[in-house]
């Protein structure tokens, strides 16, 4: 490999980035999709096991016109890695159906190489999420988008947890996002649905903001007459956005500093929402900002 | 309906400060020197250098210097780093993470390929992190879904491949192509 060093001065040198040194160039592929990142590999020979040692792995089906195409890639580029990847974050989307192979694949890689930050969507048809990821304990955030929970799951280490389109689909009339996740400090739930279940409850020692948003029963989210308790020593930030009213029945949130609300009224049930939404901001006390804003649904 | 994955933002209430009144006229803020390779001389208000971990730590380490000599820096990539930084202690100042996001992506569209690539070891020697994230990402974008030769020619790489390892490099990541933009 040739020696790179870190020598400027000449701008009007030809030979721009390959003085680069290599962490540098680390950096920037760590920015590319996988599929370019490889690419590199054929630009000079000093470049040819560069793209392995990325810190940011992207998988994107989007890269490719024909999903066969991209399974073919996703497979080599892992089999590449397998031994020795250096990725801490690693980020895969699927467009379509996911068959149990890929998923299988994606999900053995994310839990065997000690990567701290997931990013995954795993297309249509909200696959179940296996056991193998909800019982990794390395992982420090997960954003999940299309996906399904069978079982409640625990991850100690675990500060952020960002889910979209996922499906609870537990046998069980309450949902706790509570004691198996004592680190967690962001929590993000958009557009999931909670139908199935009376009660919601969010608690957490560490956790610093919570946002619900797009949880409108019509489209599958918490159920209507869904009981939601929320319980968190630290929280300064909390969003309930696009969704209707629901009744916070346990509110304890004593650092809360900004409340962000934006909901449906029901035609209907009018009095009984703005009831609960009374209550809600009797238990917000110490708050420094409150935004409100609501639009009635006939 | 809205599909944001991003962590919650405040989307009400941002208080629109005006403008901060020019620190210089307000009181006097301490001065440092930086020589460029090329001999130029820059004068830098404190918190800027301070943005700078070499220059930082070269202070720390010698207190009484009052003109920081940079070898590895010519005079147009430090000027360019140096209008960048002065910004990014206003942000400091006044947090807007919008119109700092709207910034930095101005700051990198209006630069061409040379000017961005030669910010690159500028920041990395001054040890600027934020900048180094910033110049990287651009390249990333200016040379996804180029082809090779592209790639190539943008960081002025020479191909010390022959032809046949070349061919024989391609087919072994055969899996790796499909569909290369138009340069």
């Amino acid at each position: 490999m040739r020696k790179r060093s870190l020598k400027v001065s000449s701008s009007q040198h030809v030979d721009r980035l390959s003085n680069l040194p290599n962490h540098i160039i680390q950096h920037i592929l760590s920015f590319l999709d996988a599929k370019y990142a490889v690419q590199t590999s054929v630009l000079a020979k000093g470049w040819r096991n560069l793209w392995t040692s990325v810190h940011v792995l992207h998988l994107n089906s989007n890269s490719f016109r024909r999903l066969g195409r991209f399974k073919k890639f996703v497979v080599a580029v892992l089999n590449k890695l397998n031994h020795n990847s250096t990725a801490g974050t690693f980020i895969f989307s699927y467009r379509g159906r996911i068959d149990d192979y890929l998923k299988k694949r994606v999900i053995y890689f994310a839990t065997v190489h000690g990567i701290d930050h997931l990013v995954l969507d795993m297309g249509c048809k909200r696959p179940p999420v296996s056991q193998e990821l909800l019982s990794c304990q390395t992982l420090k955030t997960i954003k999940l988008k299309n996906a399904t929970f069978t079982t409640s799951f625990g991850f100690s280490k675990l500060t952020t947890l960002h889910l979209k389109h996922c499906l609870f689909s537990l046998v069980s009339n309450c949902f706790d996002f509570s004691d198996c996740l004592p680190n967690l400090s962001s929590l993000s739930l958009l557009g999931c649905d909670f139908t199935r279940f009376e009660v919601l409850k969010i608690s957490g020692p560490q956790l610093l903001n919570v946002t619900i948003r797009s949880m409108w029963y019509s489209y599958g989210g918490l159920s209507k007459g869904c009981k939601v308790e929320i319980s968190a020593p630290k929280l300064t930030f909390f969003s309930y956005r696009e969704s209707h009213v629901v009744d916070f029945s346990v509110i304890n949130l004593p650092s809360l500093q900004h409340a962000d609300v934006d909901v449906f009224l029901s035609y209907e049930e009018e009095n009984k929402d703005i009831q609960c939404l009374l209550k809600f901001f009797q238990g917000l006390y110490n708050v420094q900002s409150a935004t409100l804003s609501y639009s009635t649904i006939q | 309906m809205s599909s944001s994955t991003d962590s919650p933002t405040l989307t009400t209430e941002t208080t629109q400060l005006s403008p901060q009144p020019d620190t210089e006229t307000a009181k006097p803020t301490k001065k440092i020197t930086l020589k460029s390779s090329d001999n130029q001389i820059f004068e830098v208000e404190e918190s800027v250098a301070m943005e700078f971990a070499t220059v930082k730590s070269f202070f720390e380490d010698s207190p009484s210097t009052d003109t920081v000599p940079l070898p590895n820096v010519t005079a147009k990539p430090l000027s360019q780093v140096i209008e960048f930084c002065k910004e990014q202690i206003k942000f400091k100042a006044n947090p807007d993470e919008a119109q700092k996001k709207k910034y930095n992506a101005e700051f990198v569209t209006e630069k061409s390929d040379k000017d961005l690539v030669d910010m690159i070891p500028v920041a990395n020697y001054l040890e600027i992190k934020d900048l180094l994230d910033v110049l990287n990402q651009a390249v990333a974008d200016r040379i996804e879904n180029k082809s090779v030769e592209y790639v190539r020619s943008f960081f002025g790489i020479d191909n010390d491949f022959t032809a046949e390892e070349e061919a024989a490099l391609r087919r072994e990541h055969a899996w790796a192509y499909e569909g290369v933009d138009e340069d």
